[in-house]
């Protein structure tokens, strides 16, 4: 029974929504407004229940710690646990966001929050961007068992002239405009519209994947259970 | 006029993909050579014992059609092969998807060889939605033991009363990292995080359509060792499953490709119609 | 704001920082090796309590949301009904999820005394304790598996045989608390109860109301709706493909044609016109395009980490710093 309300639930949520293709319509936004407050609802309490709850607050207040028959019990409470007061008081200064007297001390966790990303992104960039890097440089004749492989070669030849005409066409720092490098700046424009073209033909399938799914439940879920 | 135009291009548009469905027409999938590569390296893959997997869930509802399917298949192909793995995510709306997949996977697979036994705990783990993204990430390879990381399970079991956590605790008995998203930003954390100077999993990755150019660059310097591109990555992996076990039930994804196939030559009909008649006009 | 405190938030942001810079540029390993000084020795306590401060943010959305909407109710502004339903729906999906989780986590419990239980019998074999010999601990270890075994008896289903639920009381009745292999014979009991316990849990609790109506509520609307949302796109994608995706120069031309070239090498419908027709797609999305997207991802990054810097030491940080 659940199993058949949740497939007319999901239809008429779906028609709901598809509803908006013809006008903008009371429908719609009621669904809009159902779809926010449902998303709203569940971010808190995963956070709570899959973190918070048992790898600090149960911690903390000893919940944990489990008493034998005997009276002993399984491990001492560890004092080191109270130590989590102190981050989850810091980050409870997020709340003064909504004072206007006291909002800077929310500015104190917001910063602390921005200096821990930038502190990792050192980090990030080096083991992110590095490969990247040593992976551009490209042997522009490859050989295989001492014959050129003309295919790799060209292959190879096409990267680094896309990578670096590209790279020249966003270097605005200082422009010459002598032919060549107006010529380097169009190269790179033209290869990027190679690039865009196949960022678009992928796009395309993304788009429509959501829709052909829809339409599938539609059919084969929704009508097949009405009808 | 301009309103009149629209709709009659949804409408066609809504006609066209019902054409498959009505007609029952499914086409055999594009050979997918990435995904194809994924299958094989999984194939040929020995996992010692207390070796796993970790396998991230990181997406939602929007972009379900595409890492759904590509997450299922994946699964599937674990289950089958024996290997045990460990389920969770960085996205909380993924919760769901993380508890459902497996446990539909596993009913399937049971149904098709009554002789297998798949249980939780002992095949898979799911540690559900993990908050935390780049400080989590970056906190598991540095970690002496896996266990006090996560603590408990999503169902509240604690690790180490799991079979497979039982004598998990090293990052490098985590022999491969699949992950499965649409969302910009999490892929990056874990190409530059989850690896340490002793030990670099296998990173299969699974993008929607939009990333797959983005990811091919990672996949050239070598930081991703598979790619599942889009539906059709996990449409061509479904045929491989097909073809390696035959009286398998064949999931959602050959017909979503044959339902996108139509809508591509839609797509294709309304910019040449488009640029001859609009241009008339 | 004064500028006492811009400094001291200049000061919280760059330490922030400073462990992960630090943690990343000092030899750690060295430093170990020659001095004994592990610097990374609490990394897994700090990381934990960097996301307990980032967790703790959690309420803010609901907060604001009350507020806005709330106030729309109250005073009964235009559109106000929107505004009611978001919040009925939201105080819905909170009380459910909250019920849901009291009910898997009542369940988890049940499974974790047994497993309390092996930790106690762990507890025995380590040593004596003052007030009771081993074989009254024994004895209580004994007791306490049978009064749970009794009280979880309605979820041990049989396991081919139509008494499962006897056999194994019969068992543990039998098995004498000053027997040599006692603790072992009581652990694989427990451990292979277990599984039952945790399967018969799981039925029961996916027949449950509250989960069905979670499942409602999820499933039923917010995945339907999240996914209807932005499947609208595929229709708008075909109405700009039609009005917008105009073949003007030589570079739209280019950009049109490799379109096509990809989107028919990805579907199977290209793969009947022409063969060919994936290769090029790889050797495009191989080749020129990612090129192109490295050339930008290399800059975008570059970029990226001049910001951070900047953000590192509040040279960005005019906002927080502003004097009204």
């Amino acid at each position: 029974m659940w199993d058949n309300l949740i497939i007319i639930a999901g239809g008429l949520a779906t028609l709901g929504i598809f509803s908006f293709l013809i006008k903008e319509n009371f429908i719609y936004r009621l669904f809009e407004h159902i779809f926010i407050g449902i998303a709203s609802g569940i971010g808190v309490l995963f956070t709570i229940k899959n973190f918070l709850y048992p790898k600090i607050i149960r911690p903390v207040l000893g919940i944990d710690i489990y008493k034998y028959p005997d009276g002993t019990v399984e491990s001492a409470y560890n004092t080191f646990n109270l130590l989590y007061l102190i981050p989850m008081a810091f980050g409870l200064l997020y709340y003064f966001i909504y004072s206007k007297k006291h909002g800077w001390l929310a500015k104190l966790v917001i910063g602390f929050s921005l200096g821990i990303s930038g502190g990792l992104h050192f980090k990030g960039f080096f083991n992110h961007v590095m490969p990247q890097i040593f992976s551009s440089f490209k042997s522009l004749i490859v050989l295989d068992n001492g014959a050129i492989n003309y295919l790799e070669s060209f292959n190879n030849t096409i990267f680094v002239i896309t990578l670096l005409s590209v790279m020249y066409y966003f270097f605005f720092s200082f422009k010459s405009k002598s032919k060549i490098s107006l010529g380097i700046s169009k190269t790179g424009r033209l290869l990027l519209m190679v690039c865009f073209g196949a960022f678009f033909g992928s796009t395309i399938m993304a788009r429509l994947t959501l829709l052909v799914e829809r339409v599938q439940f539609l059919y084969n879920d929704f009508f097949g259970l009405i009808f | 006029m301009k309103d009149l135009e629209r709709k009659i291009i949804y409408l066609f548009v809504l006609l066209a993909l019902l054409v498959p469905l009505i007609t029952g027409l499914v086409l055999k999938p594009v050979k997918m050579d990435n995904a194809g590569s994924i299958y094989t390296q999984i194939e040929e893959l020995k996992f010692k014992k207390n070796e796993v997997a970790f396998v991230a869930l990181d997406f939602g509802p929007n972009t379900k059609g595409e890492n759904e399917p590509q997450s299922e298949v994946f699964i599937e192909h674990l289950m089958l092969n024996k290997i045990p793995f460990v389920l969770f995510s960085q996205y909380f709306l993924a919760e769901p998807f993380l508890k459902e997949i497996p446990l539909r996977v596993s009913k399937k697979i049971m149904k098709l060889y009554p002789e297998r036994k798949l249980e939780y705990g002992v095949d898979w783990v799911n540690l559900g939605y993990q908050p935390g993204r780049t400080q989590l990430i970056q906190s598991i390879p540095k970690s002496d033991d896996l266990r006090k990381i996560f603590i408990k399970d999503v169902r509240g079991n604690k690790l180490e009363n799991l079979p497979i956590f039982k004598n998990l605790t090293n990052f490098s008995q985590i022999k491969l990292l699949a992950q499965f998203t649409g969302l910009t930003g999490l892929f990056d954390i874990y190409v530059s995080f989850f690896k340490n100077k002793e030990h670099q999993p296998l990173f299969f990755h699974g993008c929607t359509s939009i990333t797959i150019p983005d990811a091919y660059i990672y996949l050239d310097s070598k930081q991703i060792n598979g790619l599942f591109e889009g539906i059709a990555g996990a449409a061509w992996y479904s045929e491989l499953l097909n073809i390696d076990n035959p009286g398998r039930v064949p999931d959602s994804s050959h017909i979503i490709n044959t339902m996108l196939g139509v809508a591509h030559l839609v797509i294709i009909l309304l910019i040449i119609f488009g640029n001859i008649f609009r241009r008339k006009l | 704001m004064s500028s006492f405190k811009i400094k001291l938030i200049k000061f919280f942001t760059f330490i922030g920082g400073i462990y992960f810079f630090l943690e990343f540029l000092l030899p750690v390993e060295y430093l170990n090796t020659e001095f004994g000084f592990k610097f990374d020795k609490y990394h897994d306590q700090i990381t934990d309590g960097i996301r307990t401060i980032g967790s703790m943010a959690c309420g803010l959305g609901i907060l604001n949301i009350l507020f806005v909407h709330s106030s729309k109710v109250i005073f009964k502004k235009k559109n106000f009904i929107y505004s009611f339903v978001l919040l009925v729906s939201l105080f819905l999906m909170l009380t459910i999820s909250i019920t849901d989780w009291v009910a898997s986590e009542r369940y988890a419990q049940r499974i974790d005394k047994f497993n309390k239980l092996i930790s106690f019998s762990n507890h025995i074999q380590k040593g004596e304790i003052e007030n009771y010999n081993q074989e009254q601990r024994n004895g209580l270890l004994k007791a306490e598996f049978l009064k749970e075994l009794k009280e979880n008896q309605k979820f041990i289903i049989s396991k081919g045989t139509d008494n499962y639920f006897q056999d194994i009381e019969n068992k543990i009745t039998l098995i004498a608390p000053n027997s040599k292999d006692f603790h072992t014979q009581i652990q694989k009991e427990i451990t292979e109860l277990i599984p039952i316990l945790r399967e018969s849990y799981n039925t029961e609790y996916e027949t449950l109301t509250i989960r069905n109506s979670y499942r409602f509520l999820y499933e039923g609307l917010f995945i339907a709706l999240g996914s209807a949302m932005f499947s609208l796109l595929g229709f708008y994608m075909a109405v700009a493909a039609y009005r917008a995706f105009k073949i003007k120069s030589f570079e739209s031309a280019l950009m049109v044609l490799t379109a096509i070239t990809v989107m028919l090498g990805q579907i199977s419908f290209g793969e009947m016109l022409w063969g060919e027709f994936k290769h090029l797609r790889i050797w495009i999305l191989s080749n020129p395009n990612s090129a192109a997207f490295r050339a930008i991802v290399l800059g975008a990054e570059v970029g990226a980490l001049v910001m951070a810097f900047r953000m590192w030491f509040s040279i960005e940080s005019e906002t927080f710093g502003a004097k009204k």
